[in-house]
Order: structure tokens, then C-alpha cells, then sequence
């Protein structure tokens, strides 16, 4: 027989799959956060630094004419390099920043571009501090007056001229630098925005999925109950009700299907058909006990206790019947056991009961009454007619010989009747018992009725 | 169930990228390498000492000498020689172990010429180094030495393992609480060893930075990026940084002493008439106004006024530009000199290159200003001794044995202060020695070695939950072990 995977591995199985199917979900969703945790670090640290990196980057640039504006208004050498610290620190940091978003972002010329402004920036600032050094240094010579001459106040004409030129430049080129970072800016905010909308529908798909994997894992556990419920619980409950018959038949067991219920189902219907095949042997035990307290084990007819119990039965109900008592005697029984043996002897009785059983109907009630003396009732029947009948057994049995170990052998009766009155049957079983006497004082081998009263009773 | 398996999970995720975010300490000036016993630049001690490496001794935030991979010593009734009984249980980062033939190796390491410790000269005293067994050293003296617990202590005596030890300047290898992670363009990162023999800190992992630019600097303080920066006394924004609620200030001092370094083998400043006028050319207390909220005092030469030999000797050359001029004079110059001023990075030697240039231009000193980064400056100026004039803080403790080194980037000769700083090493009583130091103090401020400026203060600002910094820096050091938040 193939082994079915029976309750346990269909369970397993059920069990296993919802299993699979949480343990799917909560991969999903790990994945799922450690992508979106990637995609925060990767906002956090990359784009919004590149953001912050650019706007930081515009400040600087607007800062260098915030510097521009010291250096201009710078009256001694301290100020005036004080200014160019600050510019070279602005420079170096643009430079710094420009670098920086150039490896984040994939700007190509626009960053080339950057750079050559800036530099011009720096070149033209650096002119026009040469310049505001020699502004200070005539200012100084004028202030002391040192020197008043005309050529001086000239140069200084000159040098607020070229510083003038110098800053409008400046302020131009400021601006293409403001315009060429802007336009970074705005890349990397659309690049953010890009970012957030990918997780956003990706966050939304992964929903989906993990909305499905629920919806499945519950189905499955519907089907795991549905399953348990089918399988188990409700075959264990018809299992129950069928045990609890009184009268319970293996085939009332259910058996059906090919699991570990079905094994047990089957066990017990093995346990309760050898329940019953032992209750039928007790009975049938039981059945012949009965037999043997009121029946004769030699010749199976009813014992003596049998038939006074089956007379009181009769005396109850006597009005309604006619009833003739007979009392049989085997005669000279004595000599049978002494010459043949007590075993032939009770051949001869068996074969006696045998013989009176066959000879008589059916309703006469036959009794073995002790020793080799047989009861008789005969109910709705005439006394003449059961002297005629007794008379024609007693003829048969003289007639017919007992073979006994080889020799034949010649058994007469004789028959003591009695009709019996209402309500009297034991007297008339006396009455009966005292015509077999006569039977047998006056030769045996006769059939005696007790006269007057039977016709009294027949009357 | 599984959305609380879901919430658990969430928050294991949240609390990852809580932690995730390191301690940021911002310290200025990037070092050239990673190995302290191979370079004075403070910021490297600053963020090595005690958190990657450590030494025999400790110096704490007083300035007292503490145990910490020698948890006892003993000196012999000769001041001859010390026995130190080292920490049991002490690994190295890469788990190899810590023991007397280690340390042995390490200080003879320290004491060769060869391997170029910048602080080998404190320790002359040492005439052999003797592991007795696996937790026992003995250092053998030519001549008693008090000091030398404290000199254990300093940044470039840190134990490291002969294994590791050529490496370090790339990747550090300690016995301290924090192992290395990273060296790069961002910065220095530790994270918390798990190993470590002492009790683990409560910060787990830190990031140095060193941000040279100033704008840039500030920009981090603004933007509240850094966590802590222990040197901000010279930033002109921190008035405006002063009053903001998540960040505190605290006025502190360091023992290091701001100079205007003279090169003496420049012609000109071999002349002491000359030194002696650049000294009273510069107005030393209007110098402080570099530093917005805090008033250091003023040296009048190399030595911290916490010492108890102090002599204040601040106004030998009182501010005085005609004096300047007629010393110029004197010694030559009455038509001008000229000048180069290396300015390296740190805030107060750039503000204070700005005044100092304009003092020495009042005088007729004609200043050219070279701005340097800080490799450049410790390449061209401090080894290759290729300046005129400097600005910068010198902040190791107890240092006035760099002006009897021949081999010192101040080209500094001076036979008579050679010999007293030999007795002074020698000097057993305590007393005798303190008077040493003061004569050797007068000495340098008569010879005017230098334009002994002011004590350098130790500013420092912090996030405002952030507790445990030092308020002094008796040594460079930013204690991360020492750091927690409230």
C-alpha cells in the first residue's frame, strides 16, 4: 500500500506554507525598509549634501562682493588684508565645493566654467587690491602732505577709474557664477524630488505585495482551520457518537479516508468486534447453563425441577385446558444396569426418551423424572385417548428391541394416567403415580388410568 | 504579532541609524600623519592621546600624573632608577598583547634618533631600559629626573607594539578605548574597543575633522554640525555662537605660549637691538582683541604662569614704537627691513599675523604676509626652517629645553642657556631648581628670543548636552572617555 502523507504531514504542509508565506511578507518588508533606508542615507548624506554643499556654494559667491565691498572700503594695509584673508579663504572653499558637487553630479563643461569665473573673480580682486594698496599708500602720502601735486591726485583719479571697471566686471561675473550654481541647485533638486518619487512608488508596489502576502497568509490560515475542522474535529465527533450506541456493530464505526484518524478509527473497530464475539460466547455459555439447570444432561428432557415448574405454570391456567397426568416406569431397570452395566443402562434410557419423544405430539410435556421414571402432561386430550396413544407407545417399545453390545434386548414400560382436576395437579400427578403403582403390581408392562376421577375431570 | 515583529523591527533600524551618528570634534589643523610619536602637530595628540593610544602614565584635566598602562611605580632611593608595575590584561587593537618587552621596545624606540620623535629630548635622563618580567620595567638614569612620571605621560610616549609600529601613520594601533576606522578627506573616525582593558566609554564611535578654512569652520559651528571644537577662542563668530542655546562656551587655558617665532639665523634677528625693537613695536594687550571673550595673560617669556617658578616678566619691553625705531636704528635699519610672516592656519596666528604685520609696518618693517596650509607651514617652517618671522602657540608643557636644541626650527644659540637648562635638568632640590627656571626665564626675555606674546586660551565650545570636556588643556588632548551625553 502506498504510505499517504496522512493528518500530520497535510498539516505540516499547511502549517509550512502559511509559514512561508509570513516569512515572505516580513522579507519583503525588511527589504523594503533596508531599501528605503538606503535611498534616506543616500538623500541624507549624498543629495541633500550636494544641495547643501551648492547652496552654501552661492553664499560664498555672494560673499565674495560682500569681501569685494571690505577690500574696496578698506583705509590701511590691515583691513585691506584682513579683506584678502577673507577672499582666500572664500576662494579656497569655492574651489573646495565646486570639487565636490563636480564628483557628485556629472556637470562637465558647466563646472569648467565655474572654475574659470571664479578665478577671474579672484584674479580681478586681486587687482584691485594691488590697487587699494596704492590707494592707501597716496591717500597716506596726500593726508601727511607729503605730496600734493597734481600727478598724484590724478593716479588716485586713475585708480578709483580701474577699481570702479575692476568691481563692475566683478559684479558681472558674480552673477554668471550665481546662474551656472543655481543651475546645479535646481538639478539636484529635481534629482531629489526624482529620489523621493521612486521610493514613494516603490513604498507603494511593496504595499501592494505585502497586502497580497497578508491577504494569502490569512486565507491559508482559513483553510488550516477549514482543514483541522473537516478532518480532525468533526470525524473524532461522528467517531464519538458512534461509540456512545449501546448496541454498537463494527460497522457502525466510520472508517473512511487513509490517515492517522482512519488507523485509529480502524483500531477500534478490531477492539469493538472482539468485544463483541466475547459477549456472544458469554451468552451462548449463559444459554447453556440455563439448559443444563432445567434440563436432563442424558436424555436433553426436561428435569423434574423443569416439569413441577412447567405444572404450577399449568395449574394457573388449568380451567382452560384438559389436562391428563402420566406417570412412566421402565420396568426391571435394575437388572438392565446389572447385567449390561450402568452405561448401557443409560443407553437404554436415552434410547427410551428418544422413542417416548418421537412417539408422542408435540404439545405433551415430556420430563425425565428421576431415575428411570419419565413425567408426561397431556393437555386437551381425552383420557381414553391418551390411554388409546399410551397404549400404542408402550406396544412399540415392547415390539422394538435395544441392541446392547451386540445383543438385543427387550425393554417394556408401564404407564400410570390420571385426568386431572381444576386446580389439583399435583394431586393428580399422586393419583397418576399411584396407577403406575398398580401398573406395576399387576404384571407392568400395562397402561393403568386412574378411571373415576379423570371422567370427573373430564366432566 | 506581525506588526509588532514589524515595530520591533523598526525601531532596531532606527536606533542603528541613531547610533550610526558618530561624535563630531572639530580640531582645525589636519595632521600630516596619524603616528604622534612622529610629528608635533598638537591636533594629533589631541585626537590620538588616550583615545587611540596610550602611554605608561597619563596626564589628567589638572595636570596631575595619573596611572594608566602602569598602574604603580616606584623611584630607587638614588632618583637612579624607576620600577613601573604595568596593567595586567592589556591588548593592542590587532588583540596582540601588552607587556614589559613592549614598553621596553617602545621607549627605546622613543629614544632614537632614528625614528624622529619630536619629544626624544625630555628624555635624556634615560641611560637603559630593562624589562624585569612580563609586568615589570625598569628605566635606568643617568641622573635623577622628577619629572620623568610626567614626561610618560605626553602624547609622543605612547606604547606601541613593534608589529604595528611602522604602520601607525596610516593606521593606528593603541591600547586605548577607541580603535581606528577611517583616515580620509572627511576626517579621523574611532569606534569604541571591545577589548579595551579599562571600563568602556559611553561615546561609541567619533569623527575628528580639521576644517582650516575659517568660513568654512563657522559655517560648521552655524549650521550645528560640530559637537565639540576645544579651540575656538580666536573665531570672530563666537559671540554670535556664544548666545545660542545648544551650544556652550567654556573658558579655559592651555599651557601652550604664542609666539612671534624669530628665525636667528636671519641676519637681521641675529641683532638682539633688533629682536628688542620688534618686541616694543608690538602692543601685546591690544593684541588680545583677536580674542572676543576672553583675556588670557600676557608672557614676557617661555613659561606658563601656572608653573610656581613664574616670573612675570611681561613688561621688560613695554610698548614703545620710538624705542623701536631708535633700536632699528641702532642696529642698522633706519631705512626699512624687510620681512616674510609665515601664517599657518590657526585662527589666532592668522588674526594676530594681521595686527602683528601692521605693528612691525608701523615701525618700518616692511611685512609680506604668506598664508600656508598646515603641512606646508610644519614642512617649510618647522623642518626646513624657511621663514623670517612666525606666529604660532607652542603647547606642549614645560618646553623651555626647545631653546637649548641646536636642531629646533628657532635656530636658537645660546651657550649660557645651554648650560643652565643642564643644571636645571640635573637640579635634584626642588627649590634649587625653581630658581633655576627663573633665571633661565630672565634670560630668554633679556635676549628677547622671541615676542613672547600671551598664554594661548583654551576656548572651547560644545553642544550643550554634551558633558565631560576638559576646561584646561594642561596637554593637547580631547578625552573622548571622559565625554558623554545628557
Amino acid at each position: 500500500m502506498r504510505k499517504s502523507p496522512g493528518l500530520t504531514g497535510r498539516t505540516l504542509l499547511l502549517t509550512l506554507l502559511t509559514t512561508a508565506v509570513s516569512l515572505a511578507a516580513i522579507l519583503l518588508a525588511l527589504f523594503s525598509f533596508s531599501q528605503y533606508r538606503n535611498t534616506i542615507t543616500h538623500l541624507s548624506q549624498q543629495q541633500i549634501n550636494t544641495l547643501l554643499t551648492a547652496t552654501r556654494l552661492v553664499q560664498q559667491t555672494e560673499g565674495l562682493m560682500g569681501s569685494s565691498a571690505l577690500l574696496l572700503q578698506a583705509e590701511n594695509h590691515f583691513n585691506r588684508r584682513r579683506a584678502m584673508f577673507e577672499i582666500a579663504d572664500r576662494k579656497e572653499w569655492i574651489g573646495r565645493m565646486v570639487a565636490e558637487l563636480e564628483s557628485n553630479l556629472d556637470g562637465g563643461e558647466a563646472f569648467a566654467r565655474i572654475y574659470q569665473v571664479r578665478d577671474q573673480l579672484i584674479d580681478n580682486l586681486t587687482k584691485v587690491d594691488q590697487l587699494v594698496a596704492q590707494r592707501i599708500n597716496l591717500r597716506a602720502d596726500v593726508f601727511h602732505g607729503e605730496s600734493s601735486d597734481p600727478d598724484r591726485l590724478q593716479s588716485l583719479q586713475l585708480i578709483e577709474a580701474e577699481i570702479g571697471e575692476l568691481l563692475r566686471e566683478n559684479r558681472r561675473l558674480a552673477t554668471e557664477l550665481s546662474v551656472a550654481v543655481g543651475f546645479h541647485v535646481s538639478a539636484i533638486r529635481s534629482e531629489i524630488q526624482d529620489s523621493v518619487q521612486q521610493v514613494n512608488s516603490a513604498i507603494a508596489t511593496r504595499e501592494g505585495l505585502l497586502l497580497v502576502a497578508a491577504v494569502i497568509a490569512l486565507l491559508l490560515m482559513l483553510t488550516t482551520v477549514f482543514y483541522i475542522n473537516r478532518s480532525v474535529v468533526r470525524r473524532v465527533v461522528a467517531l464519538q457518537k458512534a461509540l456512545s450506541q449501546d448496541r454498537l456493530l463494527p460497522a457502525d464505526i466510520p472508517v473512511g479516508g487513509r490517515d492517522e484518524i482512519t488507523w485509529m478509527a480502524q483500531s477500534i473497530q478490531r477492539y469493538v468486534d472482539k468485544i463483541n464475539l466475547h459477549e456472544a460466547r458469554i451468552l451462548s455459555m449463559n444459554r447453556e447453563l440455563e439448559f443444563m439447570a432445567t434440563h436432563d444432561a442424558l436424555t436433553r428432557l426436561s428435569n423434574r425441577h423443569q416439569f413441577e415448574r412447567d405444572l404450577e405454570r399449568l395449574e394457573r391456567d388449568v380451567g382452560k385446558h384438559q389436562v391428563c397426568a402420566v406417570m412412566v416406569d421402565i420396568d426391571h431397570f435394575k437388572q438392565v444396569n446389572d447385567r449390561f452395566g450402568h452405561d448401557a443402562g443409560d443407553q437404554v434410557i436415552i434410547g427410551f426418551a428418544s422413542r417416548l419423544q418421537e412417539a408422542l405430539p408435540d404439545q405433551v410435556l415430556l420430563a425425565r423424572y428421576g431415575g428411570e421414571e419419565f413425567a408426561m402432561l397431556f393437555p386437551d386430550t381425552p383420557l381414553d385417548g391418551v390411554v388409546r396413544h399410551l397404549e400404542q407407545v408402550r406396544q412399540q417399545i415392547e415390539r422394538l428391541p435395544f441392541e446392547l453390545g451386540g445383543q438385543l434386548l427387550t425393554i417394556t414400560a408401564s404407564f400410570g394416567v390420571a385426568a386431572c382436576g381444576v386446580g389439583d395437579l399435583s394431586g393428580c400427578m399422586k393419583r397418576a403415580d399411584q396407577a403406575l403403582y398398580q401398573a406395576k403390581a399387576s404384571g407392568r408392562n400395562r397402561v393403568v388410568a386412574a378411571m373415576a376421577e379423570c371422567q370427573e375431570g373430564q366432566a | 504579532m506581525n506588526r509588532g515583529v514589524l515595530l520591533l523591527l523598526w525601531c532596531l533600524l532606527l536606533s542603528v541609524e541613531l547610533m550610526a551618528e558618530p561624535l563630531r570634534v572639530e580640531l582645525h589643523l589636519r595632521p600630516p600623519h596619524l603616528d604622534p610619536t612622529r610629528t608635533p602637530a598638537a591636533t594629533l595628540a589631541e585626537a590620538t592621546y588616550n583615545n587611540i593610544f596610550q602611554g605608561l602614565t597619563r596626564i589628567d584635566r589638572d595636570g596631575q600624573v595619573q596611572p594608566n598602562l602602569a598602574h604603580r611605580w616606584q623611584v630607587a632611593e638614588d632618583g637612579l632608577s624607576w620600577t613601573f608595575e604595568l596593567q595586567p590584561g592589556v591588548v593592542f587593537h590587532d588583540l596582540r598583547s601588552f607587556n614589559a618587552e613592549v614598553a621596553a621596545w617602545s621607549i627605546r624606540r622613543m629614544l632614537d634618533p632614528a625614528a624622529g620623535n619630536p619629544q626624544r629630548h625630555l628624555f635624556g635622563s634615560i641611560r637603559e631600559v630593562e624589562s624585569i618580567n612580563a609586568s615589570r620595567l625598569r628605566l635606568h638614569l643617568h641622573h635623577p629626573d622628577g619629572l620623568l612620571p610626567f614626561r610618560l605621560g605626553l602624547s609622543a610616549a605612547v606604547m606601541v607594539h613593534p608589529e604595528t609600529a611602522a604602520q601607525n601613520h596610516q593606521h593606528p594601533v593603541g591600547t586605548g578605548p577607541y580603535h581606528f576606522v577611517s583616515w580620509d578627506e572627511v576626517g579621523l573616525r574611532v569606534s569604541v574597543f571591545r577589548n579595551y582593558w579599562g571600563v568602556l566609554p559611553s561615546i561609541h564611535d567619533a569623527l575628528f575633522t580639521f576644517t582650516s578654512n575659517r568660513l568654512e569652520l563657522e559655517a560648521g559651528l552655524l549650521e550645528g554640525r560640530i559637537d565639540l571644537y576645544p579651540n575656538v577662542s580666536a573665531l570672530s563668530a563666537n559671540v554670535q555662537l556664544s548666545e545660542r542655546t545648544d551650544y556652550v562656551m567654556q573658558d579655559g587655558l592651555s599651557e601652550g605660549q604664542v609666539l612671534l617665532v624669530l628665525n636667528h639665523a636671519h641676519p637681521a634677528l641675529q641683532d638682539v637691538r633688533v629682536r628688542r625693537a620688534l618686541t616694543h613695536a608690538v602692543d601685546r594687550q591690544a593684541l588680545l582683541s583677536i580674542y572676543p571673550q576672553t583675556s588670557p595673560p600676557l608672557i614676557g617669556s617661555h613659561f606658563s604662569p601656572r608653573h610656581p617658578a613664574y616670573v612675570d616678566l611681561s613688561d621688560l619691553y613695554p610698548h614703545d614704537r620710538q624705542q623701536a625705531r631708535v633700536l632699528l636704528q641702532q642696529a642698522g635699519y633706519a631705512e626699512g627691513l624687510q620681512l616674510r610672516m609665515m601664517v599657518p592656519p590657526p585662527l589666532y596666528a592668522r588674526e594676530s599675523s594681521l595686527l602683528l604685520a601692521d605693528a612691525l609696518e608701523q615701525v618700518g618693517i616692511d611685512i609680506e604676509l604668506i598664508r600656508m596650509d598646515w603641512s606646508t607651514w610644519l614642512e617649510q617652517v618647522f623642518l626646513q626652517r624657511d621663514y623670517d618671522l612666525t606666529v604660532i602657540a607652542h603647547v606642549e608643557p614645560f618646553d623651555m629645553d626647545i631653546y637649548a636644541r641646536d636642531d629646533y626650527y628657532f635656530n636658537y644659540r645660546n651657550p649660557a642657556f645651554n648650560q643652565l637648562w643642564q643644571k636645571i635638568e640635573q637640579a635634584v632640590d626642588e627649590q634649587q631648581r625653581n630658581q633655576l627656571l627663573q633665571q633661565a626665564q630672565k634670560l630668554l626675555a633679556e635676549d628677547a628670543a622671541q615676542v613672547f606674546l600671551h598664554i594661548k586660551p583654551q576656548q572651547a565650545i560644545r553642544k550643550k548636552n554634551l558633558q565631560g570636556s576638559w576646561l584646561h588643556a594642561p596637554v593637547p588632548a580631547v578625552i573622548l572617555e571622559e565625554l558623554y551625553w545628557r
